[in-house]
């Protein structure tokens, strides 16, 4: 773990005879040394956030135009194949650019990375492949511990597990990255700097903790351990303190996600076991924190709906439901196609409800709500 | 020419055919040799009408249909000048069809159909391969006997037929090709067959000249389908530099007008050089072709060719975001887009559009995305609209783009209100009223249409208080941002009062509408309109005189010529006024006592009434009632020859409408009185046979009315179905008859069982006896029940007609050998085999037939009455009975003998007197016929 420091700010300072000529991009713009620095962290944080779930660690593939000598050709062969999603072929590629001599130094843990990302992908289309993808991020943490992609590849890993219903496996690869990090920033600590860089390391690894803890929680929860993971998300909840983070201003807007989606998961633990009135309060009060992004918000809001469809207040639920369906831009999570569902078990004719359940099977393929969405239309 | 031009250039293919259908119309104006021409600008037509088809399956049926038009051309022309033409038209529609059928293979929405869609690829391109080498061998036999330089000019145009034929059967030898497996020796074969034949095309037409070009574009193209990218490239780059030679000697030979037709192909040449290298991940060179035609762009100063050139443009996008170039892939899509509407073109940029789009890092602006969804909205894809309008919104900047997030909202809204999801729609439309109020431009629109959602959900649901408040809500949203509608939910809201009949209500909320509002005019309408719901007539006809004979005159309420929205909402409200003041004019005339003033005022409302429809003639809701009442006024008038000729216009106009029905039971009751004088007329003087006709036509064309009247409604009142079916019954109008009886039998037999037994069953089996042929089986049944059920003399009579074998036909009917009423002893009938169809237990044989129908004609005979004896109905039963024992054995034949002689001796001298000469033809008639079975019967 004390690898983590010298790894991250060689990155930070490519070789002299690099910096003049090699560009790195990330969505359409240089990525800089500044990028590295607390602003440039939560800059980045916020734009994938809008997008998505926000993280402080852009992927290796988003790195979209790379010069570096000879390796160029073979990293943007691979990234080609990824992105027209011939994954096989983009697989041996990144391992070929991870092992080419005289690739900067960067490049073998991105690469390995980027292979566990296409395998990921690849998984999504094939589930035999789940394990090799499983592997492929093992091997980024064993091989490169200290990198900050490790602890990326952690996540990904158990998130991984999680979605294939390996709850347990799940569980123990989140408490694995968040004792990674815990220790982490503990050596971050040891050195004794206040520098931005060093104060940036420590923040971002306690904050990956904080997001470990909300997906140990979210894992139970997925797991029916209903009683740990309200313990879980009540725990979070005390310990962020909502008032604080959202005086941090910019620098705590991962922190407030990570707020509402504890709130979140609390209300959908309280929901399952029945305390419909409890989980509609803590719905309500979830969609109603300041600055939660759309995701989380909708999510509330369908959530929201289910309580009150769950209470026989079928119309306001439909209502709910088609706003979130309507209204609702967010790429990730289940609120639309959760609220889809629901306008397909209100809908006025068979019909009319079919098409619901076809467009989730459409659009949210690896959603959990179309396995339920593929048993109501057989069940027609 | 003009025809062609229509379609070719213009699209109007149905406007083409329309010019063209009426030439040939007008077959006289037309030699044999124009006719000719116009035949096969038709086919041609209908060719261009396919090709401009966007939908598959309708593609598919207008090419089959064009090639079944030049099939006709080839059969009615075989052999005359402009067969050939016919011919090579024929290959390249049928070159066309293949590739098109093949295209299709591809297309997930046709994998059922995919052994039938080859089938027909292939006989299509055999068609095609077969027409080019006839076109081809006649050329060339020709060419044979040409000797002379004017012999050959002569045939010029038969050697182009045959350069274009040489091609197209170069290329069906590809299209046919590819239809086998990739590794197939036929794929071989066809592709070596389609090489070698644009080979030696190339070698015969030369090697420089437009059309040779083309056949090196086409070797080209083969060669790319045997998987030779590098030999295809070759040929396509070779034709894109060589088309306009570089040597300035050889260009100048060339007219400005060539070089630009010449640019046309480098512009084709390098697309599919393009094409082949993007798809074969040829980015680098694809993009120097990209550039290189950019590059010759300038230096020609020609515009894109039409499609070649956008085509290029196209394909020189996708080498420019293959390359990373996202900016120049899209300006040069837009550009695309921006100059072309036509589908094809318009297609395939919003496709490399939408590649663009798909990377998620795209530098792509909201203005863009927003143009992308819109297209999306434009070609009714609304799941892919609403997911590109969402991310555009993901992308857009709130503040900056607050416009297009408005009008993205409303969209989305409309993109889910047109698949019936209202819930959403209103919600999107809420969003976009909610979060940009700021819009002024677009907030009222989104708030308007939101409620309107909520309208609509109110419907949908049958009035669900819970739309209802949400709705509610949304008008007070609404309300509140609307600046100028006001007038407007009050019109509504006083229609919506007025619809659910609460008059007073809705003359509060017509009253708020101010004279500026749009609806200020129909609003007056509609409250003395109110006014006549609540049988105020006098206040109704003051408020709509004062309307329409004051207000629209007045020249300070005169509307702007231009403002045609004010200009057609003062027309429809003048129509209302005017008709609710012809219904007042009807209602107060009908009033009146019964004399002149009554007649005065009917009078009065004919002209006003027969202009109305011209006055109006798109007012489809008011037309017709006045049509009716005018009919109305006409029989009160007692005028119906004006009143049928209203009736025909009504009829005309407006066939199968709830007036048309009303006004034909206006004329058939209007007709009652004379049809009843004719009828007793024609009794009063059964000789006259004049009257006699006139009272059947007045009879028919009475009936004809109630006819039309049943047909509209769903289910015609008993009373007036008997009316109807008698009618028919006494005009001997069996099939007429039948039908009636029969949807009286289907509508009433469970209801009324007994009366329908009792009158409909033996009228329908007189209609099955009488009908021709006889339907005697099924009028046995009926008859069966209805005797059984009242078992009078005349349900017996019928029924021992048909179990004894006497059944008078009906005149004109196709069996000379019956009789028939009034006609001369040659019709006269033959036994008939009443053995019941199988299954039928009625009557077991022949003979038990017979038994019991002479059981009935004796129980009929005894029971005659006698004051009745020896009418004319007496003698018709008596020949029957007499009729039935000729049938039966030995001892029965001897009574019939004595029944005849009994009539010779006693009563054939009094008929003429008794029943005139009709009478006692029709009595001679059947007389005589029995006197010869006699002597047949060796009696």
């Amino acid at each position: 773990m004390a690898l983590l420091l010298p790894t991250l700010l060689a990155l930070a300072a490519p070789s002299a005879t690099a910096q003049a000529k090699d560009e790195i991009r990330f969505h359409g713009l240089p990525v800089q040394r500044a990028f590295l620095k607390e602003e440039g962290l939560f800059r980045v944080a916020a734009a994938r956030s809008r997008g998505g779930r926000p993280s402080m660690f852009w992927p290796a593939l988003e790195l979209e135009a790379v010069t570096f000598g000879t390796t160029t050709s073979t990293w943007t062969s691979a990234g080609d194949k990824h992105r027209e999603g011939d994954f096989p072929n983009a697989i041996p590629v990144f391992r070929m650019a991870a092992s080419e001599s005289g690739c900067p130094s960067w490049m073998p843990p991105h690469a390995a990375y980027a292979e566990a990302l296409a395998r990921e992908q690849w998984a999504l289309q094939d589930p035999s492949q789940l394990d090799g993808a499983v592997d492929a991020y093992a091997r980024v943490a064993d091989d490169y511990p200290a990198h900050r992609l490790a602890h990326v590849a952690r996540l990904r890993r158990a998130r991984l597990l999680r979605a294939h219903g390996r709850t347990d496996e799940a569980r123990a690869g989140f408490a694995a990255a968040a004792a990674a990090l815990e220790a982490a920033k503990a050596d971050a600590d040891l050195t004794g700097k206040t520098d931005e860089e060093t104060v940036a390391i420590q923040r971002a690894a306690k904050v990956m903790a904080t997001e470990c803890r909300a997906e140990i929680a979210e894992t139970d929860r997925v797991g029916n351990r209903l009683e740990e993971a309200q313990r879980g998300f009540r725990d979070l909840l005390r310990d962020l303190d909502l008032q604080t983070i959202q005086a941090e201003g910019r620098a705590g807007a991962i922190l407030v996600d990570l707020f509402v989606q504890a709130r979140l998961g609390q209300a959908e633990c309280l929901l399952a076991a029945g305390s419909i009135d409890d989980a509609l309060r803590d719905f309500e009060q979830a969609q109603r924190t300041p600055d939660a992004p759309d995701a989380l918000k909708f999510g509330a809001l369908a959530g929201q709906a289910e309580c009150l469809y769950l209470q026989g207040r079928t119309q306001d639920a439909r209502t709910i439901f088609a706003r979130v369906s309507a209204v609702c831009t967010a790429t990730s999570g289940n609120a639309e196609p959760r609220a889809l569902y629901y306008l397909g078990r209100t809908a006025r004719t068979p019909q009319e409800a079919q098409v619901y359940y076809r467009e989730i099977i459409r659009r949210f393929p690896a959603s959990p709500w179309t396995t339920q969405a593929r048993e109501a239309l057989d069940s027609q | 020419m003009f025809a062609q031009g229509l379609a070719r250039d213009w699209g109007f293919v149905d406007m083409a055919t329309e010019v063209l259908d009426d030439l040939l119309a007008d077959g006289a104006a037309l030699s044999a040799k124009q006719r000719q021409r116009v035949d096969l600008v038709r086919c041609e037509v209908l060719h261009t009408g396919a090709q401009r088809e966007t939908e598959d399956k309708a593609r598919r049926d207008a090419l089959a249909a064009a090639a079944e038009a030049f099939h006709t051309y080839s059969e009615d022309y075989s052999g005359l000048d402009g067969y050939l033409d016919g011919l090579v038209l024929l290959a390249e529609l049928q070159l066309n069809r293949g590739v098109f059928l093949r295209g299709l293979l591809e297309d997930a929405d046709w994998v059922d159909a995919r052994d039938e869609l080859v089938s027909e690829a292939k006989s299509a391109l055999d068609e095609a391969l077969r027409s080019c080498s006839a076109v081809m061998n006649e050329v060339d036999l020709a060419l044979d006997e040409a000797v002379t330089d004017e012999d050959f000019d002569a045939l010029r145009p038969q050697r182009i037929l045959r350069v274009r034929a040489y091609l197209a059967k170069g290329r069906s030898y590809r299209a046919r090709g590819m239809l086998f497996g990739p590794d197939s020796t036929e794929r071989e074969l066809d592709l070596q067959d389609a090489y070698d034949t644009l080979d030696d095309y190339v070698l015969d037409i030369g090697e420089t000249n437009r059309a040779g070009l083309f056949g090196f574009l086409a070797m080209g193209e083969v060669l790319m389908d045997m998987g030779d990218v590098e030999g295809a490239l070759e040929f396509f780059e070779h034709v894109g530099h060589e088309a306009i030679p570089s040597d300035p000697e050889m260009r100048a030979q060339l007219t400005e007008a060539e070089i630009h037709a010449r640019f046309g192909v480098v512009e084709y040449a390098l697309r599919l050089a393009m094409d082949t290298c993007n798809a074969d991940g040829r980015t680098e060179r694809a993009l120097e072709i990209a550039l290189d035609l950019d590059a010759r762009r300038l230096a020609e100063g020609v515009p894109p060719a039409f499609p070649e050139g956008h085509m290029a443009t196209l394909s020189a996008a996708v080498a420019h975001l293959n390359s990373g170039d996202d900016a120049t892939a899209l300006k040069l899509a837009k550009e695309v887009l921006r100059r072309n509407r036509t589908n094809v073109l318009k297609i395939e940029a919003q496709k490399v559009i939408g590649r663009i789009m798909s990377n998620p890092d795209a530098q792509v602006s909201a203005a863009d995305l927003f143009e992308a969804a819109q297209g999306r909205y434009s070609l009714r894809e609304f799941n892919a609209a609403i997911a590109s309008f969402k991310r555009m919104v993901r992308t857009a900047d709130p503040a900056r783009d607050a416009d297009l997030l408005a009008r993205a909202w409303w969209t989305m809204g409309q993109c889910y209100a047109l698949q019936g999801r209202y819930e959403e729609a209103a919600a999107a439309y809420g969003n976009g009223r909610d979060e940009y109020g700021d819009v002024l431009e677009w907030v009222e629109k989104n708030a308007k249409s939101a409620m309107d959602a909520y309208t609509q959900l109110l419907n949908v649901s049958g009035r669900d208080p819970y739309y209802a408040g949400l709705r509610d809500a949304a008008e007070r949203r609404f309300m509140a941002v609307s600046t100028s509608s006001q007038g407007a939910i009050y019109f509504q809201k006083g229609k919506k009062a007025y619809s659910d009949r609460d008059y007073p209500e809705a003359i509060d909320k017509f009253a708020r509408v101010n004279r500026e509002d749009a609806d200020y005019e129909r609003a007056l309408v509609y409250i003395a309109v109110c006014h006549y719901k609540q049988k105020d007539m006098p206040e109704a006809a003051r408020l709509l005189h004062d309307y329409a004979d004051r207000y629209v005159d007045d020249p300070l309420n005169a509307l702007a010529v231009e403002d045609q929205s004010g200009q057609a909402k003062r027309e429809d409200a003048l129509a209302m006024a005017r008709y609710y003041l012809a219904q007042i004019g009807f209602k107060e005339a009908k009033a009146e006592p019964e004399g002149a003033s009554r007649t005065a005022a009917l009078r009065a409302l004919v002209a006003p009434m027969d202009a109305y429809p011209l006055r109006f003639p798109t007012q489809v809701s008011y037309v017709p009632s006045i049509l009716l009442t005018l009919i109305q006024v006409h029989a009160r008038l007692d005028d119906i020859e004006a009143a049928r000729v209203t009736f025909r216009i009504l009829e005309d106009g407006y066939p199968g409408s709830k007036y048309t029905s009303n006004a034909a039971y206006s004329v058939w009751s209007l007709m009652a009185d004379k049809v009843a004088a004719l009828e007793a007329a024609a009794q009063a003087a059964p000789e006259d046979q004049r009257t006699h006709q006139e009272w059947l036509e007045a009879l028919r064309d009475r009936t004809s009315f109630l006819t039309l009247y049943n047909a509209g409604l769903a289910r015609p009142s008993y009373k007036n179905l008997r009316a109807e079916s008698s009618a028919y019954l006494k005009l001997h109008d069996w099939g007429q008859a039948q039908r009636v009886l029969r949807a009286t039998l289907s509508a009433y037999e469970a209801s009324q069982g007994e009366v329908v037994v009792k009158y409909v069953y033996p009228e329908l089996a007189r209609t099955l006896m009488e009908g021709e042929p006889p339907q005697l089986a099924e009028a046995e049944d009926l008859m069966v029940a209805a005797v059984r059920l009242t078992p009078t003399r005349a349900n017996m009579e019928a029924m021992a007609r048909i179990l004894g074998g006497w059944v008078d036909w009906p005149e004109g009917g196709q069996q000379p050998e019956r009789i028939v009423q009034g006609t001369a002893d040659s019709g006269m009938e033959t036994a008939l085999d009443l053995t019941p169809p199988e299954g039928q237990p009625a009557y077991e044989d022949p003979a038990a037939r017979r038994r019991a129908a002479v059981d009935l004609w004796r129980k009929i005979w005894q029971g005659w009455p006698a004051a009745d004896k020896f009418s004319y109905d007496y003698f018709l039963m008596y020949f029957r009975q007499s009729n039935c024992y000729l049938g039966g054995d030995e001892r029965q034949q001897a009574t019939a003998e004595r029944m005849i002689e009994g009539i010779l001796d006693d009563h054939a001298d009094g008929w003429l007197d008794k029943f005139g000469s009709a009478g006692k033809r029709s009595l001679d008639a059947r007389f005589s016929w029995l006197q010869r079975r006699l002597r047949e019967l060796n009696r």
